[in-house]
Parts: structure tokens; sequence; C-alpha cells
């Protein structure tokens, strides 16, 4: 079967394309809601992590025996710990186990952890920390891409190790050398010979810093041992990869492991894989007791970061607008630790190609290993990092060409049955519908550069990108209908904000004709909560809906072919509506669900599902398939710009998704606002500042993020539905790429000079405009 | 640690003398308590303002307003009287931090705590505020531009209180303004910030003109006598645009995460011009935020 036939189809009605509140609104506001902050154990301990202070080091010896004889200090963790028999493996990694849970010869970025205490107060733990003393031998470092990729670069990693025997089946390492430690490539047409037909070439490199997902929510982890069982409340995105990673790491089956994830506030991509789990639970296992982990705000930003990215775009273009060459290279900032590197180098590659048909390509994407925080997942997963620079460079090509920038982009766009870079035929292209409902609401191309006084000029801006997801993956769920007429619903897909259960409800509810309230969705625990690759990647609507749906479909049918043994009809001739079975044109003969299980003496029917998508790309061409299907959006800005300081005000944003058909409204047009936050937030104000390799604002009072008064006059987003029985496009990423990438070229209309290095500060724009 | 919490003056300033050098005063907390959190404050003793009596008033008098230390700057911003008196103060309020900051944060703290990226402080000096002090000494009473020392430094000595802040009311004839600009999100703090202070005479002509400018400086940073120049000219472009020159090329600012030092060196003159500007408009009293 092909993606499209794997995809299940929905059709609107008595939940599905309802504005359902959200579960649990209030609780989730008020914070009486069970996250993982609230979680506690008997005997309890409270640990707190030692974190190097220099980027590149060598440890050349730490002495604990002073916080160890501290009174409350129940353990001390230094890689000493690990590596032997009985004990824990010290590195760990999604796809590369890089990652040390504690350092042990040496440091490799400002943070790194060196040591681990569990007390029995936060109090007498912070204290301990001070009573560990290591000293250090500073290295080189090498916190920036041009010192990591100099000849002769200190190596962040001498001998990194290789892949996971058993990780992800669309990842493949290769190319590595120095501190390069994969890259993805992509190989389609005769680049030269594009090159040597077009009339013009345009090169340009663009910047994007590293940004924190700064989820309100901190990592939290609650690990416990009873015997040789490990149990972990962790406020993760990703309950499988996590129970997996401390299985290999504690050497004990996954089954011996119990992953249970509360409602998270927030994530963002910062959560998946496992972060601070392996810490924490070895820790519990050093202590013999239960330890909480909560992470400040300062250690937040030391987590995990989005990759700060270089990108050159060389681009051969016709007279006539046609795209018919580009050159990519692309280097992404990857910190110390691979983390999941290997596959957003490849989805932030072959997504700087946009949704464009280009015949001939090549792309060289590289991940580099530096002396800076890992970076990994973040919402948009490089193709923010990506459509910045190509969607600027195509208004580049346009002012080149003397034509309008959604003419250019329209000559250009994916259409039906265009073959895309990687080989993968299109289908439902509708990025050029997107593009004209994002151009139309800024009313474009009228008054595209206004001066409005003396000190104000006005610019608008659109942009249009191309989003994969995960692929090949797997979500798998089971469902239960008892005999009180409710249905459980037992997924690992995460709840996190995003309104995640609240929608599979509404799936699992109308082919059983119950109330949404009927359903109740289970918070993810591996021991009985059926396996799902991750929370991310804008995939739990389609992929875990999907395998809901199909869950949902075992037990409608055999729930109705109890009910027609009961009324004496065709199973085929019943219907669910009300929460009851009734045969089709004659109402009156009806049966409540509750009463069909009673009358049959039936307890519970069980039910599961399954999605699992195809593909994947070969990692020296980059052809095969790169995503089950396509995340389509655009977006069109408004912006005023302050000539005497060079503020950017950004007046109007629309943006628009393809989104098949949207299950909940009122909460797809959330997603979509946070989208163009978080939009704003890279294009303006965000940027993780090091010296050095010392990050400089880690707090909300050096690192600023959008607030409520930054939210534009005028916001709107659309969703491009179809109608009738269609498939469900993810949506939660998907409109984020496109506002940056689109108030970067509103400045550019109002100032007349396109600005390359995010966030666009007011001092950039100066500078552009006088260079 | 030991936290005291006195009900009266004179049992705050005799801890207080007791203590000196180990006590902290924390009156809202909101700049104090971020420091102990990170660290950058340690002290064994720290003394709350939170119940004494008396000490959050706000009096319109008739040369000038006196606001208790510990009167929020919700409340000041609220205050009707304070308003009419002190417009530019009263709206300038209305953009420090956010809603639940304000509430907490106390007008004593605000001048105690010396902070160079706070806007309070540079309207209050061109508006020739005083800082009243109490120890068991006496009291004294020291002008606000004397008062800020240093970045985070005042000049308290270690067994005083600060229990007022004394505003002088404008001119009848004045205008003031304040322009605070956030280079980054709304509530961020000033990049720069530049309060104006202007009284010209029937014919249009400068009287007294003050400017101090936040954020970029140690403390408030102005030029008393490039503004006293200025005195008997036309209240007008000319006159601003040589003001607005001469902070541009004699400030040394600070370089950081909000701009670089060239940056708000640039924008010193841009906004200076602008503040001086709006200020000798007939009927722009107030704050605003870029």
């Amino acid at each position: 079967m092909n993606n499209e036939e794997i995809a299940v189809t929905v059709t609107r009605g008595a939940s599905i394309g309802r504005a359902v509140d959200m579960f649990e609104a209030r609780a989730r506001v008020d914070g009486t809601l069970g996250f993982a902050l609230n979680a506690e154990l008997p005997h309890m301990t409270f640990a707190r992590l030692l974190r190097s202070p220099t980027p590149h080091a060598r440890i050349a010896s730490i002495d604990v025996s002073r916080a160890e004889a501290m009174p409350g200090v129940v353990a001390v963790l230094t890689a000493a710990d690990f590596d032997k028999d009985g004990a824990p493996l010290r590195h760990y990694g999604a796809v590369i186990r890089d990652q040390p849970v504690v350092c042990g010869t040496k440091v490799r970025f400002a943070g790194d952890v060196v040591a681990a205490v569990a007390a029995e107060t936060e109090e007498i733990a912070a204290a301990a920390l001070l009573a560990i003393d290591v000293e250090y031998e500073d290295l080189p470092v090498v916190a920036e891409l041009d010192d990591a990729l100099a000849e002769g670069a200190a190596l962040v990693h001498e001998q990194p190790p290789p892949s996971e025997a058993r990780s992800y089946a669309d990842i493949n390492l290769f190319g590595r050398q120095g501190n390069v430690f994969t890259k993805f490539q992509l190989r389609t047409g005769d680049l030269d010979a594009g090159f040597a037909m077009a009339d013009h070439i345009v090169d340009t490199t663009y910047v994007s810093p590293a940004v924190q997902h700064v989820p309100m929510e901190p990592h939290v982890v609650l690990a416990s041992f009873e015997g040789s069982r490990l149990t972990v409340i962790s406020s993760t995105q990703g309950p499988y990869p996590v129970r997996d990673t401390l299985a290999e790491m504690f050497r004990i089956p996954t089954s011996s492991v119990r992953v249970i994830v509360p409602p998270l506030g927030g994530g963002y991509g910062s959560k998946t894989y496992a972060k601070f789990e392996p810490v924490t639970a070895a820790l519990a296992w050093k202590a013999r007791r239960p330890v909480k982990l909560v992470l400040s705000r300062e250690e937040e930003f030391l987590a995990i970061t989005k990759h700060a990215a270089r990108i050159r775009l060389r681009t051969g273009v016709m007279n006539d607008g046609r795209l018919v060459a580009r050159d990519v290279q692309v280097h992404f900032n990857a910190g110390a630790y691979a983390d999941i590197s290997p596959r957003l180098i490849k989805n932030g590659g072959y997504s700087c190609v946009g949704p464009y048909d280009i015949p001939n390509v090549r792309v060289d994407s590289y991940a580099v290993y530096t002396n800076r925080p890992p970076a990994g997942a973040y919402r948009g997963y490089g193709v923010s990092q990506a459509a910045w620079a190509y969607e600027q460079q195509m208004d580049d090509i346009a002012e080149l060409l003397g034509m309008d920038p959604v003419e250019l982009r329209k000559r250009n766009l994916l259409q039906e049955g265009s073959r895309f870079a990687t080989g993968e035929i299109i289908h439902g292209a509708r990025w050029a519908e997107l593009l004209e409902r994002s151009a139309a609401a800024i009313d474009w191309p009228k008054d595209r550069t206004v001066r409005v006084d003396e000190r104000r000029v006005r610019g608008k801006g659109v942009a249009v990108i191309l989003k994969s997801t995960i692929t090949p993956s797997t979500s798998n769920a089971s469902v239960r209908l008892d005999a009180d007429g409710s249905l459980q619903v037992l997924t690992s897909s995460v709840e996190m904000g995003q309104g995640a259960h609240t929608v599979l409800a509404q799936l699992a509810a109308q082919p059983l004709g119950l109330p949404v309230s009927a359903v109740n969705v289970t918070a993810p625990d591996t021991q009985y909560t059926p396996y799902d690759q991750t929370t991310s990647s804008s995939r739990t609507t389609r992929a875990m809906g999907g395998a809901v749906t199909h869950a949902v479909g075992v037990v409608r049918e055999r729930l109705l072919a109890l009910a027609g043994e009961l009324l004496e009809v065709d199973p085929q001739d019943l219907e669910l509506a009300d929460g009851a079975v009734s045969l089709r044109g004659a109402p009156d003969t009806r049966v409540s669900v509750q009463d069909v299980l009673y009358r049959t003496r039936t307890g519970s029917i069980s039910g599961d599902g399954e999605i699992k998508t195809v593909g994947g790309l070969d990692p020296e061409t980059g052809q095969g398939i790169a995503s089950d299907h396509w995340h389509q959006g655009a977006a069109g800005v408004e912006v005023e710009v302050d000539l005497g300081t060079g503020k950017v005000y950004v007046t109007h944003v629309h943006t628009v998704a393809y989104a098949g058909t949207v299950v909940n409204p009122k909460l797809a047009k959330l997603q979509l606002h946070g989208s163009m936050f978080f939009g704003m937030g890279h294009a303006l104000y965000e940027e993780m500042v090091f010296d050095d390799g010392i990050l400089t604002n880690p707090n909300l009072s050096d690192y600023s993020i959008v607030s409520m008064g930054d939210v534009p006059p005028v916001i709107q987003v659309e969703f491009l539905e179809d109608e009738g029985e269609a498939h469900i496009h993810g949506l939660g990423e998907t409109t984020l790429p496109p506002v940056i990438a689109a108030i970067g070229n509103a400045v550019r209309a109002a100032i007349g000079v396109p600005v390359t290095r995010l966030p666009i500060t007011p001092e950039r724009v100066l500078e552009a405009m006088t260079a | 640690m030991r936290l005291s919490r006195p009900t009266s003056m004179d049992e705050a300033l005799g801890l207080l003398a007791e203590d000196g050098e180990d006590c902290t005063v924390i009156s809202g907390g909101t700049a104090v308590m971020l420091m102990i959190r990170n660290g950058f404050l340690d002290p064994n003793h720290l003394l709350s303002l939170d119940r004494l009596p008396d000490l959050d008033h706000m009096v319109a008098e008739d040369g000038q307003v006196r606001l208790g230390a510990r009167a929020s700057l919700l409340a000041v911003e609220r205050s009707a009287s304070v308003r009419t008196a002190l417009p530019t103060l009263a709206d300038a309020l209305t953009l420090v931090a956010n809603h639940r900051v304000r509430r907490q944060a106390t007008i004593g703290g605000v001048v105690c705590e010396a902070d160079y990226a706070s806007d309070p402080p540079s309207i209050l000096m061109t508006l020739g505020a005083r800082v009243r002090l109490a120890s068991v000494r006496g009291e004294r009473t020291v002008p606000l531009s004397e008062f800020l020392l240093d970045y985070y430094t005042n000049a308290a000595e270690p067994d005083e209180i600060a229990v007022e802040v004394e505003v002088p009311r404008p001119s009848p004839t004045a205008r003031t303004t304040y322009i605070k600009y956030v280079s980054r999100t709304s509530e961020d703090r000033p990049c720069v910030g530049v309060a104006a202070y202007v009284d010209t005479d029937a014919a249009g002509r400068c009287l007294d003109v003050r400017v101090a400018v936040a954020g970029a400086t140690a403390t408030p940073f102005s030029l008393p006598e490039v503004t006293a120049d200025v005195r008997g000219k036309p209240a007008d472009p000319t006159a601003w645009k040589e003001i607005a020159d001469a902070f541009r090329d004699t400030i040394r600012p600070i370089s950081d995460i909000r701009g670089s030092a060239a940056y708000r060196k640039h924008v010193t003159g841009e906004l200076v011009f602008r503040a001086l500007e709006n200020a000798s408009m007939a009927g722009t009293d107030g704050a605003i935020k870029l």
C-alpha cells in the first residue's frame, strides 16, 4: 500500500469538525492538572546537576567526598558509577550513543553534566553541588560553525560512536569527517547543465541563530526502582523512545521499564527522545530511592535548542522566472551531542528546495558538532531555517527579474503530478491556492511599499512552504467499549497542550455514535498503552488519529454484529447515533449501546488499530519518499519599520494551512496562532547569544519571547479544507516557517534591502539600510 | 538568613542600625528576590518593610507630590492626584514590566535599586525628585541625581531607609514626556528611554529644558550645560537638534543584548529629538512606548 492508501479518511459529522472545548482546559490554566511537576512518591529525594562552567575541557580530577559526607545527601553520581558489572551504561542517544549521562574524561559544552546529587531536600542538593571539587584543563573551544569546520579544528568527539544498531528506519549516517558527524545529500538532474542554461545565478547565504523552546513547564522526571524494574514519570513527548533508551542503558528488558507521561505544559520538540530521564534514573538506581529532577529556567536553556544554521543557496533562473538549478549547502550547528540531528539535517536539507519544481538540484546538508548545548527537534524541524533562506531568496530573484514575487512563485510551485526533488510524485498540491489566499488577505500587490511619514515605511511580504512529517513511522492504538457505553482510548500520544487527546476523542466518538464526553483518553503508560513513535512532527492527529479510527472500526463491527443478532437484522443495515444502534430507515427498531452489551452478556469490546507509513530516502542521492504527506502552508505579512530606530512593527499576519479535514476548528486555530507567535519570535526577537561558547542570556529577562503585547493588531488564520470524505493533514508546525520568511520579505519591501541574518533586530535593519 | 518584619519605623531603624552592612531592606521584592535567587545577593538579614504602617501614602501638596516608599507602582499609576500633578510619571508607570510586577514593585524600591534599565528614575530626575532617608541618626533629603551613584548603587548609608520620594510639581507652563524604546518584545526593559521637560515662555522661548536618558548608562544620563544653553532660544527643531546631537556625541552607552553602544548612541540622538519635539507640542504630556 502507498501512503495515500494507508492514511484513513474521515467525514465531518456529529463530532468531527466540531469546535469541542479542550479537555481539562481550566485545570491546565489554574495549575490543578496533574503535571509531572505535581507528582510525588514516598521517600522521594531531590536531584540537582553539577554543570561544567567551561565549554570544552578535560576533567583532570573530580572529588565528591565532601558532598557525600554532607548530612541529607543520599547519593552523588559520577562517571565512576557506570560501565561496570551490574551498572548502567554511561552513554545514550536517540541515534548515536554519544551523550554521557555524566561526563567522564571531558566536558563538551558549558552546562554539560559532570555530577548529580540526590538529597533529602532541594536546598541540601544545591549545597552539595558546591562541595564537589572538579579540576578542568581547558581545551580549544569550537563553538561556531567556522571554528568547528576549520582545518585542524579541535574535535568535540575524538571518536564518536557508530549509529545505534536499532535506530530509526529513515536515518542513515553518512559522510562523517572531523566535527561533521553526518551529512545528507540529494542529487537530481544535471546541476552543471542547469546552471549552464540559466540566464542568472543568484548566490546568497542566510543565517539563523539557536533559539530555545521555552516551554512553560520545564523538564521534569521522577524515577524509581523496584528491584530491577524502573518506573519513570516524565514530561516527555516520546514515552517509547525514552523506554527504549532506559532499557538499553540499564541493560534490562524494555518490559522492565515503565514510562508514564502526565499532561505536559508545552514541549515544542524540546521533550522528544531521552533528555534527563537517564541521569535521574541513574541517580535513583544509586540512591535506591525515588528521585525527582526539575530543571530551572536557566538549565532549560542548556537542555536543547533549535539548530543555528547557515544556508548557502545558489539558484539558476531563467529570464521568464523558471528556476532551473539549485545548489544548496547547509551547515547545522548541532552542539555537543547528536540527539536527533541526523534526521533534522536530512529534512532541513531537502526542504531547501521549497515547494518548487526545480529539475536540477544538489543538496549537501551537514550536522556539525560544536561546543554548544545540543540542538534537536524544534517546532518546524529544520524547515524554518530552510524556508527563511529559500523564501527570502525568491524575493531576491523577483527583484532581479523585475517580477512580482507572488507571480514568480506561482510559476515554479509544485503542481498535481509534479516530481519533487526527491523523486516522489506530488499529489494534492495546493500551494498556489494557499499563496493566493495569503496574498489576497494582505491586499497584494497594492501598496507593497509605502512611505507612511518621514519616520515610517510600510511593507508587505509573502511566503509559502512545504514541510514533511517523519516517514516511515508507526502508531498503534487500542480502544475498549465498556458496558456503560463509555469508550477508553489507550494511546501513547502525549497531551502537551495541543489538544491531542480532545481530538482523538472526537475521532473515536463519531463512528460509534457516542458523545465526545463518553470517551476517555488515557495518559501514556508504556506498561499499558500501545506503541507510538513520538508526539511530534505534526503527526498525532493524522497518524494516531488513523490508528484510533481503525481500532474503533473493529469495535464498531463487533458491536453491530451483536446488535444485529439481538434485533435479528443484517448488521449492514444498522447505524450508530446518539448512543444507540438503529435500523436504517426504521429508527424505532433500536437498542442502546449499553443494552447491546448487557443483553448479549458482553463485558467490553476491544479493538486495535495501526498506522504504519512507508518510505525513506537514499542517503547518497536523497531519492525516495521523504514524507507520507506534505504539509503545505503560506503566510502574508504587513510591517511598519521605524527608519530612525530600525524597529519592525508587525501590523498584520495572515496564515493558511492545507488541512484536508479540520477535526476541531477551535483547537486548530489556536495551533496556528501559536505557530504565528513562535514565528514572530524567531523572526524578530529570539537569539541565544554565545560568548566563546558560553550562553550569555539564559533567562527570560535577557532572552526575549513574544508576549500578549506583541500580538499584531490584525491576525488571521485560515484552513484550506477538502469537501466530504478526506484525509487529515498535520497542522502543528505548518505555518511557523512561512511567518518568519514573510516577515523578512515584508521588511525587505519596506526598507528596500534584505536582512539575511535572524533575528531581524532594529540594529540589523539599520545596518542593512546603510550597507 | 534572618527575616525581620518590624511593625514600627523606630523598630526598623533600630534593627538596621544594629545589623547595617549585613542587612538588606526588602520592599516589594521584585528585584531583591531575583538577586537572591540568582546568587547576586546573599544577605544575613532581610528586613522587610511590609508591616510598617503609613509608608504607602501619596500626598499631592502645593509644591510637590510626596510618595511613600512602599507605594506600589500600580497605586501611583492609578492615583488621580498623582496623575493630575505628574501625568508623565503616572503614564510611564503603565509601561513598566507587567501588571503583576507593578502591583508588587514599589516606588522606593525602584529608586533604591538604581537599576540602569529602569524607566522611572530618568523621569523623576527631570522632575527634580528627592529621596528622603531616615536612620536612628535622623533624616536627610538627597536629590535623586546625587542618590543614584552607579550600577545598582545608591548613596544611602547602611543604616538608612528610603522613606519617601518627593517630586516637585512641574512649572504650570512646562510639558513633560517620556519615550520608552524597547528594541525587542513589548515587556522588555528599555534599550533607551528618554525623559524630557520643556518649559517655555509666552513667546515660545526655552525657559527650562531638562533631558535624562535611561537604559544606556550606569545612571540616567543628562547634560545640564547643554540643556541650559538653549535657554532664551526658540523652542523649535533647531534647538532640539542641537541638544540631540550633543547627547548622541557625548553619551558613552553600554553594549548589551538590547543594542550595541554604537546603536544606542544613534538611537539616543534620534529619541532625544523626538522626546523634546513631543514635549514642546501642546497637550502631549505623557509617555509612549516605541
